[in-house]
């Protein structure tokens, strides 16, 4: 093999190649790959277009991508992206790494205020996250950055911001009338048969230790340490978090204590139960700071968050421990053993209050 | 103050713009690497300097990438090329007056831009970053440069071109075309469509816009970074272990092939988009194939170094040369391998991408700029390096840190693909997964800014020392071949 190599051949050369290259890899897709915009999009309002502006000079992307595929089940949306989604997108805004969640479709998840609380310390509603504080961002940057937040998803992600929008009024008139008003509300929004479900999961010693460590990683920002909706981000959300501290308990100890929250003006006793609570940790309580959970956290942890609230904010009594698997079965009417099977659970703190256990 | 002709004689000494750019890649390197151990300690706590706009996480992520490839990598290895050509052409550098001009206009560009992304101007294209007013100053740079080396290689002196120089030729085309392609250097400023439609400053529209900044994203390394640094590999390995290259042929098809294999690799950052099947496949098949000059580069290389290899661990910076090609070839594979889609689908978006990311511009190719710098600044100067233990602790720095800073981010990376993929959690649920790995990263961070600074301390002693006694001194000027100064280290007394 003997090629000759002038500057000519490496110059002519070496441009010819990559000339070839940007013709067949760039050129030709920007020519023969034109989608429309999907039936989902929408372009960008004024306020939106200065929110994207934010998100892309304080560096967003980096952390956040835009782009749910089939692989993404976990996300729980179910959607994949389509080519036209991104037809009015520039810069494209995919990214290249998850630090954070998928954006794809965030429009409507949170309502304003919790991204207001979220920007000024993202700690205040998710205690876990290591994402900066953007508390420099403030006033009207601020509300465009939501507003951008809010228009991700197309017009499904809109639809759902306007929803949210508009239960938030409602919420905050209730709120206004008081604790047993407002609960005898949020209770109404619910199915009924979930206000009466018979508690599956009972207050023991180790579904409580449970739930704690899944309080703190997930409630403690907005609910507080003390369950009374003093937490750190309080100050920024309306309706204000719930304070479990005036509520009383009924439902998971059928014979449990009766301290609870009475209403000396409406001579109303407000009564929440686990099913409700496991209803609004899974689904949110749409209009208020309370986002949806069912994709985060499995069924066995709402059923013990709820049992950790009700007995140490609201309580409820404490009911005894039969061992790990027999739980079920002696709370449940008998519908048989529940298989072991298929039982996985990262237990450290279960095992801890295993050895506590009395007798 | 000094007159105009001062200054002009002082830029016009021969291999001043050499030892200029190689200064000045060191600096980018310790600047560029202190964002990084910053950034890696916000991870860990976020709320380090919560508040201060310029120095979030994410607006210092671009400064530290482009810092490090065009201030650390692409000036360094412009000192390589400066150092080199004038070397094998046997002509002076055309001329070391522009060339230090450019590295002034360069170090601005840089400066500039990385001022200016820490107060958010960002274009927002990954790696094309820069603002418009940066851009053009850049490419006017790239295009200098062309010019230079390239009048340089026409006024060389020897018939034979070595295949340095085909690299060096390459690179310099190759970037000016795509630093102008990338930052779509033909739209520099914001329009708004009649029908509500934005076109972003260097940007064009929708997934268009993502096929054209990944072809750029992927090439800056591809055609910037590695032919850049395998030029200086071809030059380094040979003359420091004082052997012939092993082979011309596989010389040449690493040189052909990497600019058809390489360019058509960026789409495969966008497996998971859904771009058009074929285009896909075009990136899959690239990546791949590339095993073919990677494996044609690394086996040259090392079958130079047959029976010569004990020269790797007298010399540190044919160590850390070597060490650099090694690292080339695992993160290359490793390249290839991630490219296949069901690979792709497991560690895209992780951390594991971080930790490839690494591995190729701190592993191989920090490790290439090291030794040029350590090799290239002995010579230069015509002093030893200051210290050859204080060099040996940097290798080591360099190789514990870096080894443990890429397995940290890569077990990370499995641990969120675990998590995502097949426990189908929501990437809020792996929070509390990957934070102890973040520690363990910023652990293994400190080694390597501790080797940075060794680095630093090294070239700032070697250039200022006044130690030298007269006679060797002077032996030293009159010396014609030099390259038994620093290869092995010796110092004065084994001279």
């Amino acid at each position: 093999m003997n090629m000759k190599m002038s500057p000519f051949v490496i110059g002519v050369g070496a441009t010819a190649v990559l000339a070839s290259v940007v013709i067949a890899n760039v050129l030709m897709p920007a020519w023969l790959f034109r989608p429309q915009p999907s039936p989902n999009a929408a372009p960008y309002t004024a306020e939106e277009l200065r929110g994207r502006e934010l998100y892309i000079e304080n560096g967003c992307l980096y952390c956040h991508s835009q782009d749910t595929g089939p692989q993404d089940w976990g996300m729980g949306s179910g959607l994949s992206a389509e080519p036209g989604d991104y037809a009015y997108d520039s810069p494209h805004l995919i990214g290249s790494e998850r630090n954070g969640p998928d954006l794809m479709r965030e429009g409507g998840y949170h309502t304003d205020d919790w991204h207001w609380a979220h920007f000024e310390d993202p700690r205040y509603t998710r205690p876990q996250s290591f994402m900066p504080s953007f508390k420099f961002i403030q006033g009207k940057d601020r509300a465009a950055l939501i507003a951008y937040m809010q228009c991700l998803g197309g017009k499904a992600g809109r639809a759902r911001a306007a929803e949210q929008a508009a239960d938030k009024t409602v919420l905050i008139s209730y709120y206004n009338k008081g604790v047993s008003d407002n609960v005898a509300y949020l209770n109404s929004t619910l199915p009924a048969e979930w206000l009466t479900m018979p508690n599956p999961v009972p207050a023991t010693v180790g579904s409580i230790g449970r739930g704690k460590v899944v309080y703190e990683a997930y409630c403690i920002g907005c609910h507080g340490e003390n369950g009374d909706g003093r937490g750190p981000a309080r100050p920024y959300l309306n309706p204000p978090p719930m304070d479990f501290t005036l509520l009383q308990a009924s439902g998971a100890t059928p014979n449990g204590s009766n301290i609870g929250h009475y209403d000396f003006k409406s001579n109303k006793v407000s009564v929440i139960n686990n099913g409700a609570i496991y209803f609004a940790v899974l689904y949110g309580l749409p209009g208020s700071a309370m986002p949806q959970f069912k994709g985060q956290l499995e069924s066995e942890k709402i059923w013990d968050v709820g049992n950790y609230i009700g007995y140490t904010f609201m309580g409820w009594k404490l009911e005894p421990y039969t061992g790990r698997y027999d739980e079920l079965t002696k709370s449940l009417p008998a519908v048989g053993k529940p298989r072991r099977s298929d039982c996985h659970f990262d237990g450290a703190p279960m095992n801890v209050f295993d050895r506590l256990e009395p007798g | 103050m000094k007159s105009i002709e001062q200054i002009w004689d002082w830029m016009d000494r021969p291999d001043s713009a050499a030892l200029h750019a190689l200064c000045s890649g060191t600096v980018w390197m310790f600047v560029g690497v202190t964002l990084g151990i910053t950034m890696s300690n916000e991870l860990t706590s976020p709320d380090l300097f919560a508040g201060i706009p310029q120095l979030v996480f994410s607006r210092l992520r671009p400064a530290h990438v482009n810092m490090n490839l065009f201030g650390f990598l692409g000036t360094t290895f412009y000192g390589g090329w400066y150092f080199i050509l004038p070397r094998l052409c046997r002509t002076p550098l055309r001329t070391n007056r522009e060339a230090n001009l450019l590295i002034v206009l360069w170090n601005l560009a840089i400066l500039a831009g990385s001022i200016s992304l820490a107060n958010g101007g960002n274009q927002g294209h990954e790696y094309g970053e820069y603002p418009w007013y940066v851009n053009f100053p850049v490419e006017i740079a790239l295009i200098w440069n062309a010019s230079i080396i390239f009048r340089t290689i026409l006024a060389r002196e020897v018939q034979k071109i070595y295949v340095s120089i085909w690299y060096i030729g390459g690179t310099v085309l190759w970037i000016s075309v795509l630093y102008f392609i990338g930052h779509v250097m033909w739209h520099p400023f914001t329009t708004y469509l009649p029908d509500g439609q934005i076109v972003h400053a260097g940007a064009t529209i929708g997934l268009d816009d993502a096929v054209w900044n990944w072809f750029y994203g992927h090439n800056v390394f591809g055609l910037y970074i590695t032919t850049g640094g395998i030029a200086i590999v071809y030059y380094l390995v040979p003359k420091i272990a004082k052997t012939p290259l092993y082979s011309h042929a596989l010389s040449l098809i690493g040189f052909w092939t990497i600019a058809l294999l390489y360019a058509p690799t960026g789409q495969h950052h966008l497996l998971l988009a859904p771009i058009p099947n074929w285009l896909k496949i075009y990136a899959i098949i690239g990546s791949v194939a590339l095993i073919v000059p990677v494996f044609s580069f690394v086996t040259n290389i090392f079958m130079t170094m047959s029976g010569k290899w004990s020269k790797a661990i007298d010399i540190v910076s044919l160590r850390f040369v070597l060490t650099g090609v090694f690292f080339y070839l695992a993160v290359s594979f490793q390249g290839s391998i991630q490219s296949l889609m069901t690979v792709n689908r497991f560690i895209h978006y992780t951390q594991w991408v971080v930790g490839h990311a690494h591995l190729a511009l701190l592993g191989a190719f920090g490790f290439i700029a090291a030794g040029t710098v350590l090799y290239m600044i002995p010579q230069i100067v015509r002093r030893p390096l200051w210290s050859r233990n204080l060099a040996d602790a940097q290798y080591w720095l360099f190789l514990i840190g870096l080894t443990g800073f890429f397995w940290s981010l890569t077990a990370a990376g499995l641990a969120q693909g675990s998590a995502w993929m097949l426990l189908g959690q929501q990437v809020v649920r792996a929070y509390p997964v990957v934070k102890p790995y973040f520690l363990l990263r910023s652990t293994f961070a400190t080694l390597i800014y501790l080797g940075v600074i060794f680095e630093l301390i090294n070239i700032y002693m070697t250039l200022t020392t006044t130690r030298l006694d007269r006679a060797y001194s002077d032996r030293l000027n009159k010396a014609k071949n030099l390259e038994e100064l620093m290869p092995a280290g010796l110092g004065a007394s084994e001279l």
